[in-house]
C-alpha cells in the first residue's frame, strides 16, 4: 500500500478509535459511586484501554456489521465509511450531551445505510434484498430486551446484596462492607475494562490488520515484534485520548445523571453486565453492553429508592432510537467519500 | 496504603479510629454543655445567681474546643482520605449537627446568665431536664449507631417523645407568665428567650436523633 494510503488508514483508524473512547461509559459506575474521581478514572480508563488493546486485540478477524451482509463482502470503502459514519455519530452524542450510544447501533446502522445505496455507486448484489433482514431482527429484538434483562437481573443481584448487607448490625460494619465493594468494583471494573479496550478497539482498527504491512514482523533496538502492534497501539491510544479529551462527559452523565450510586450498588450494576453479555455471547443473543449498563444502574436505583433523573434517561432513550437512522444517513453520506478515495 | 486509598478513595485505618475518637470526644463535649445548662437553669430558679457566670464560661470554653475537634476532623482527617467520599460527607453532616446543639446550648446558658438576679418560674428548670435528657438519648443514639442500628433507632424514637415532652412543659411555662401579671415587662421577654434557647437544645437534638435515624434505615 502506498505510504499516504497508509498513513490515511492509520489516521481513520484512530480517529474512529478516539470516538469510541469519546463514549466509554465503563468507568461510570466507579466514578458514580465515588470510588474513583472522574480524573482517576479517566487516567486508569486511558492505560487500560492502552494495554486492553495491545493485549486483547491481537484476535481481531471478523470483518464489522459482516453477519447483516451475508454472502457480501464489504469493500475496503465501505467499511471505512461504516466506521467513520459510527465515530461521527459517537462523537457528536458524546461531545454534545455526553449520551452513552451502543456502538453496535451506530454500525447496524451504517452497514444498512451503505448496503442500501451501494447499488446507486455500480456495486452489484447490493440493496435492500442484500441485508439479511432476519439477522437485523435478531439484533433488534437483543435491543429491546437489552434494557429489560440489564433491568431486573441487576435489581434482582442488587436485591440480594442487601439482604446479605443487613447482617451488619451498625454503620461501622456497612462502612466496611461498603469500602470491600468499593476495592471490589475498581478491580472488576479494569478487568472488563482490558477486556472491553480489547474489543473496542478491535472494531476500530479491524480494516487496518489485514494490510500486508501489518502482518509481518517488525526490529527495533535487537527487538522483533508483531507488525500488527501498530494498528493496535493506534487504536489504543486513540481511545485513550478520546476518552481524556471528550470522554468524561459521558461517564459524567451515566455516573451522576441517571441515579445514585453507592459501591455496592455500583458493583452489582457491573457484575450484572458482565453475567448478561457473557451469557447473551453464550447463547449467541446481540445485546448492547451499554443499554444493559444504563437499565442495570436504574435498575440498583429502584431498588435502593434512589429517585432515577427521568429527564436524562428520556434522552439515552431519545438517542437509542434514533441511532439507526441517523448512522444509516451518515453511513450513505461518508460512503459517497469512501468509494472515490478506495 | 496511603497512595492506594488515595487513588480507590477510601481506608486509611489510622485516620478511621482518629474520627471515631473525635466523634467520641464531640459526643460527651455535647453531653456535658447540655448537662451544665440544666444545672444553669437549677442555679437559676434556686437563686443560685453567683454560680451561673462560673457555668456560662465552662460552656464556652466546651463549645471551643468541640470547634476545635470539629475542624481537626474536617480538616485533617474527613479531607485526608479517611473514608470513601459518601461516608466523609455523612460523618461531616452528623458532627456539624452535634455542634450545632453545642452552640445552642450556650447560647441558652448565656441567657439565663443575664437573669441574674431575675426569680425565673421553676418550669424552666424542669424544660432544662428534659433537654438534657434529650441530648443523653442522643449521646446514646450516635454510640448504637456505630453498632446497633436498631437500637439507634429506638433512641430517636424516645428522643422524639421526650421533645414533645419539653415543648409542652415550655407552653406551659408560657401559659404561666402570660398570665401571671405581676412580672414586668424585660422579664417576660427574659424568660421567653430562655425557654425558646433551652428548648432549641432539645430541638436540635431532635434534628440530629432524625438525621441518625435516616441514616440507620439507609443503612440497615
Amino acid at each position: 500500500m502506498e505510504p499516504l494510503l497508509l498513513a490515511l488508514v492509520l489516521v481513520i483508524g484512530f480517529v474512529v478509535a478516539f470516538a469510541i473512547g469519546t463514549n466509554d461509559e465503563t468507568m461510570s459506575p466507579a466514578v458514580g459511586a465515588r470510588v474513583f474521581t472522574l480524573k482517576v478514572a479517566i487516567i486508569l480508563g486511558g492505560f487500560i484501554n492502552i494495554i486492553g488493546a495491545i493485549s486483547l486485540g491481537g484476535g481481531v478477524s471478523d470483518k464489522v456489521g459482516s453477519d447483516l451482509v451475508g454472502g457480501l463482502v464489504l469493500t475496503n470503502a465501505m467499511i471505512f465509511a461504516i466506521l467513520i459514519s459510527m465515530a461521527i455519530w459517537l462523537l457528536a452524542a458524546s461531545a454534545t450531551k455526553g449520551l452513552p450510544i451502543s456502538t453496535t447501533q451506530a454500525i447496524v446502522g451504517s452497514v444498512i445505510g451503505v448496503a442500501i445505496f451501494a447499488p446507486f455507486l455500480g456495486e452489484t448484489g447490493w440493496g435492500i434484498d442484500a441485508i439479511q433482514w432476519n439477522v437485523v431482527a435478531e439484533i433488534f429484538i437483543g435491543w429491546v430486551i437489552s434494557p429489560l434483562i440489564g433491568f431486573f437481573v441487576a435489581g434482582i443481584i442488587f436485591a440480594g446484596i442487601r439482604r446479605l448487607q443487613r447482617r451488619a448490625e451498625g454503620l461501622t460494619g456497612r462502612e466496611r462492607q461498603e469500602q470491600i465493594a468499593g476495592y471490589g468494583l475498581a478491580v472488576f471494573l479494569i478487568i472488563t475494562g482490558l477486556s472491553r479496550g480489547g474489543n473496542d478497539v478491535a472494531n476500530a482498527i479491524a480494516p487496518l490488520v489485514s494490510i500486508p504491512e501489518f502482518q509481518g514482523t517488525l526490529s527495533l533496538a535487537g527487538f522483533s515484534f508483531s507488525a500488527v502492534i501498530i494498528p493496535l497501539l493506534v487504536g489504543g491510544i486513540g481511545m485513550a485520548i478520546g476518552l481524556a479529551v471528550v470522554g468524561r462527559k459521558v461517564i459524567k452523565v451515566l455516573a451522576t445523571e441517571v441515579v445514585t450510586l453507592s459501591p455496592s450498588s455500583a458493583l452489582a450494576a457491573s457484575i450484572s453486565v458482565a453475567l448478561i453479555m457473557l451469557v447473551g455471547t453464550y447463547i449467541g443473543l446481540p445485546l448492547s453492553g451499554t443499554h444493559v449498563l444504563v437499565a442495570a444502574l436504574i435498575g440498583v436505583g429502584w431498588v435502593s429508592q434512589e429517585q432515577v433523573k427521568k429527564k436524562q434517561v428520556k434522552d439515552i432513550l431519545i438517542s437509542w432510537v434514533i441511532t439507526v437512522p441517523i448512522s444509516a444517513v451518515f453511513g450513505i453520506l461518508v460512503y459517497m467519500v469512501t468509494f472515490l478515495i478506495f | 496504603m496511603g497512595t492506594f486509598s488515595r487513588i480507590f478513595g477510601s481506608g486509611n485505618k489510622d485516620l478511621q479510629k482518629r474520627a471515631d475518637e473525635i466523634l467520641l470526644k464531640i459526643s460527651k463535649a455535647l453531653q456535658s454543655a447540655s448537662a451544665k445548662m440544666c444545672v444553669s437553669a437549677k442555679e437559676w430558679v434556686e437563686g443560685e445567681y453567683h454560680k451561673l457566670k462560673e457555668l456560662e464560661e465552662e460552656v464556652i470554653e466546651l463549645e471551643r474546643e468541640a470547634d476545635v475537634l470539629k475542624e481537626d476532623l474536617v480538616e485533617n482527617i474527613l479531607t485526608q482520605h479517611a473514608f470513601m467520599p459518601q461516608i466523609s460527607e455523612e460523618r461531616n453532616s452528623l458532627v456539624n449537627r452535634l455542634d450545632d446543639i453545642i452552640d445552642a446550648a450556650e447560647n441558652a446558658v448565656r441567657v439565663i446568665t443575664l437573669g441574674s438576679g431575675v426569680e425565673p418560674p421553676e418550669e424552666i428548670a424542669k424544660l432544662a431536664k428534659e433537654c438534657w435528657r434529650c441530648t443523653d438519648l442522643l449521646q446514646d443514639a450516635v454510640k448504637y449507631l456505630f453498632k446497633d442500628f436498631k437500637k439507634a433507632i429506638k433512641m430517636t424514637r424516645e428522643l422524639e417523645i421526650t421533645r414533645e415532652k419539653a415543648r409542652d412543659i415550655q407552653f406551659e411555662l408560657l401559659g404561666k407568665i402570660c398570665t401571671k401579671s405581676d412580672y414586668k415587662p424585660h422579664e417576660l421577654m427574659l424568660f421567653h428567650i430562655a425557654s425558646e434557647k433551652v428548648l432549641d437544645v432539645a430541638v436540635q437534638a431532635e434534628e440530629a436523633g432524625d438525621y441518625i435515624r435516616e441514616l440507620a434505615v439507609k443503612y440497615s
